[in-house]
């Protein structure tokens, strides 16, 4: 049932992720990888957020815990795809670029996650 | 068609993560050795197939789809936030440099592995 379920929801959250990098036309917005930084930083929100809410909800059940972390934000979000942009925008030189991707990625990462955490901690 | 090869793909993806991270369960005063090695393997194998410059098919079903959900930015990101809140600041410190080092060069090594060995 489990393994089922994280297949099912895994799909659905790479599945998501390409039609995300779809509908951004271009999915370097002015050589900028606007789309995976949108898919990381509203997937840590979201993982962190649903973690917290899920401790408060004990009678949440097990399979869907799982289904909904490790299947769908967990296929949503991706660090394969951030480290190959990441070496595409030194390659292509645009270094400062890839500086601001690097930091937008990890202190904005950090900043989601608490922003969800902080949120689902606090509404009763 | 490719969204079929994306969605198959992802389920694999997921699935073993999910097979990789009961095998190595998280907790808060821990290495999280199971997020590590799936980041690190992931990248590498993205890397190699962009190397190795594979058709547009087995890179929806192998890029998008499994490695991209094979690999996770927002567990990476719960767990420096956990370490952080228990104040684990030294592992914090480890996990968070060998993660974003050792992905970037993972997939440099792959990218070269690739190429090498499909030329």
């Amino acid at each position: 049932m489990v393994y089922m379920m994280v297949g099912i929801t895994g799909a659905i959250g790479a599945l998501l992720r390409y039609l995300f990098g779809a509908l951004i036309p271009s999915t370097y917005f002015m050589g900028f990888p606007v789309s995976t930084l949108g898919i990381n930083l509203s997937g840590s929100f979201g993982l962190s957020w649903f973690f917290t809410w899920v401790t408060k909800h004990p009678s949440f059940p097990d399979w869907a815990r799982t289904a909904i972390a490790t299947g769908f934000i967990g296929s949503f979000t991706t660090f394969s795809t951030f480290n190959i942009e990441l070496i595409h925008l030194v390659e292509k030189n645009h270094l400062l670029y890839s500086i601001l991707y690097f930091i937008c990625s990890t202190i904005g990462g950090y900043l989601f996650s608490r922003l969800g955490y902080e949120i689902a901690k606090n509404k009763d | 068609m490719n969204i079929l090869l994306i969605a198959i793909g992802g389920a694999l993806g997921a699935l073993c993560r999910f097979l990789i991270s009961k095998y190595f369960p998280s907790s808060a005063n821990r290495f999280p050795l199971g997020t590590f090695i799936i980041n690190i393997i992931g990248s590498l194998l993205l890397g190699l197939l962009l190397g190795c410059m594979v058709n547009e098919k087995w890179m929806f079903f192998l890029g998008t789809g499994f490695c991209g959900a094979f690999t996770t930015f927002s567990t990476l990101q719960w767990e420096i936030l956990r370490f952080h809140q228990e104040r684990q600041h030294s592992l914090l410190l480890l996990y968070l440099t060998l993660s974003y080092t050792l992905g970037i060069l993972s997939s440099i090594m792959g990218f070269f592995i690739g190429k090498f060995m499909c030329s």
